[in-house]
């Protein structure tokens, strides 16, 4: 089946795919310019283990998994800001941790095994309506409040020392978009599955910086590079039959390289 | 008037290790003001102290009369951190930092006063030292303040960089109270009315003419 075929199945998880792709690579950037790209892996590991124990005690994954993620985030978040801690270290932590709870979690009720690979691996088919109401209030959320926090973003990411002298809140926009990326790496869990959900905020803002040369060009080829590298992978994924998490994210790198061999060829023709 | 001023500061990150030790002086109107001394002497600690980015362990410190804990009036300090404290990812332009921190009518006479209307849309981290220096200090003359406190400006520069760095700062000499942390001996004896030396014993605050007679003792030179 190709891909207008597939549409009238599928639209919910194309359209959550499509609306996470957009905010993650937004709110990546922020993470990038702050080196917490990695928060993605680690936040969606420790997922991991929050699906488990939901799926356990028998309570809704999402819900349960996105305020646990959240929670978690703004804890990591705390530590770094307050108390001095490596941010790399930290997210090695909770990576280690969430997977740690989920294997033991696992090995104890060996039932589990289905429900928690459509998480592993992602499955674009089965979006829920919880699942793609939440994608589109996380995801507008998240680019509301960046739109309205723009020039403060970029005071905060230029030098929070200044920022904070000139009355801008810093820790209150630090804290907020920590837990909006939280969600976010959540909610992209379904699109690609948890071990490919940290590509949405990392690899879209790393290529977009090897061709922009402001901010706002930087969030514009960000979003621009995810929306189509999501496209690109649903595509590829119905029309080969494969699956559409490996493809998005096999998009995403291969518009990095793309970037990454024009940036080369520019500097070596010099124009 | 002094427009800062310190009253017995002493400041420890660990119990029992104070990096800064009762420590006690005052920045008058007008003057310009440097804070000497070796890596970990506390210069910069003494620098967000008074910005209130940290608090003393004991003592008060007094910007324009009033006590930190209650000064609100940011407006009239001046900050210009390292330029070598931006992250080298922000892409973020010269323009696009101005219209984030102040309107385009507050900071224009600095763009202009600088130079800077050639870089607007250059990104930052693609200038050189001493033009983010420049950008730097636009950014903490945009509300005119009466105050300006310069984190090592002249670290990593090009001699002709320090040197424009330096004509600047002469210019405002007098008409703003300047408050530099450095460890640039030379720059600061060309320019500064008094010193502060800090992590040392025989020094606290002298002018710059005492400084120059003291300076091989305290530094150990022959």
């Amino acid at each position: 089946m190709g891909f207008t075929e597939l549409f009238p199945f599928m639209w919910k998880g194309i359209v959550t795919a499509f609306l996470i792709s957009l905010s993650s690579s937004v709110i990546g950037v922020y993470l990038l310019i702050r080196r917490l790209s990695m928060l993605g892996a680690g936040l969606a590991h420790a997922a991991f283990g929050s699906i488990a124990i939901s799926i356990v005690l028998e309570i809704e994954p999402y819900t349960f998994t996105i305020i646990y993620t959240i929670l978690l985030g703004l804890v990591i978040e705390y530590l770094i800001q307050k108390k001095g801690l490596p941010a790399d270290t930290l997210i090695a932590l909770v990576y280690s941790f969430g997977v740690a709870l989920a294997i033991l979690i696992l090995s104890v009720w060996d039932t589990l095994g289905t429900n928690i690979f459509s998480y592993l691996f992602g499955s674009i088919l089965l979006v829920s309506d919880i699942e793609f109401v939440s994608a589109a209030f996380v995801s507008f959320l998240t680019l509301a409040f960046f739109a309205i926090n723009y020039n403060r973003v970029i005071a905060l990411l230029f030098n929070e020392e200044i920022a904070k002298l000139k009355g801008i809140s810093v820790s209150l926009i630090n804290y907020s978009l920590i837990a909006l990326a939280s969600a976010n790496i959540v909610l992209s869990i379904k699109a690609v599955g948890l071990i490919l959900s940290t590509s949405f905020i990392s690899i879209p803002p790393m290529a977009s910086l090897l061709v922009a040369n402001s901010f706002f060009s930087t969030i514009l080829f960000s979003a621009f590079f995810s929306f189509s590298s999501t496209f690109l992978g649903v595509i590829v994924a119905s029309t080969f039959d494969i699956p559409p998490g490996s493809a998005i994210v096999i998009s995403m790198v291969f518009i990095f390289l793309l970037m990454l061999s024009g940036r080369f060829f520019r500097r070596i023709l010099k124009f | 008037m002094s427009v800062i001023r310190l009253e017995n500061v002493s400041f420890h990150y660990r119990k029992d290790e104070p990096l800064i030790k009762n420590l006690s002086f005052y920045v008058d109107e007008g003057e310009l003001f440097a804070v000497l001394g070796p890596n970990g002497s506390g210069k910069t600690t003494l620098l967000k102290l008074i910005l209130g980015f940290l608090r003393p362990t004991l003592g008060h410190i007094m910007l324009f009369g009033k006590n930190l804990r209650v000064f609100k009036e940011w407006d009239r300090i001046g900050y210009v951190p390292q330029y070598l404290s931006v992250d080298k990812f922000f892409t973020g332009s010269v323009q696009e930092i101005f219209r984030a921190f102040a309107k385009g009518e507050k900071i224009g006479w600095a763009i202009t006063y600088l130079h800077l209307e050639g870089l607007l849309n250059r990104p930052f981290i693609k200038l050189s030292g001493g033009e983010r220096q420049k950008v730097l200090l636009a950014l903490a003359l945009s509300t005119n303040p009466d105050v300006l406190i310069l984190d090592e400006p002249t670290t990593g520069l090009d001699i002709h960089a320090q040197e424009h760095i330096e004509t600047i700062l002469k210019d405002f000499k007098g008409k703003k109270t300047i408050v530099i942390v450095s460890h640039d001996i030379g720059f600061v004896l060309r320019i500064a009315d008094r010193v502060l030396c800090m992590g040392m014993e025989t020094c606290q605050v002298t002018s710059t003419e005492n400084f120059k007679g003291i300076i091989k003792e305290i530094y150990g030179l022959h």
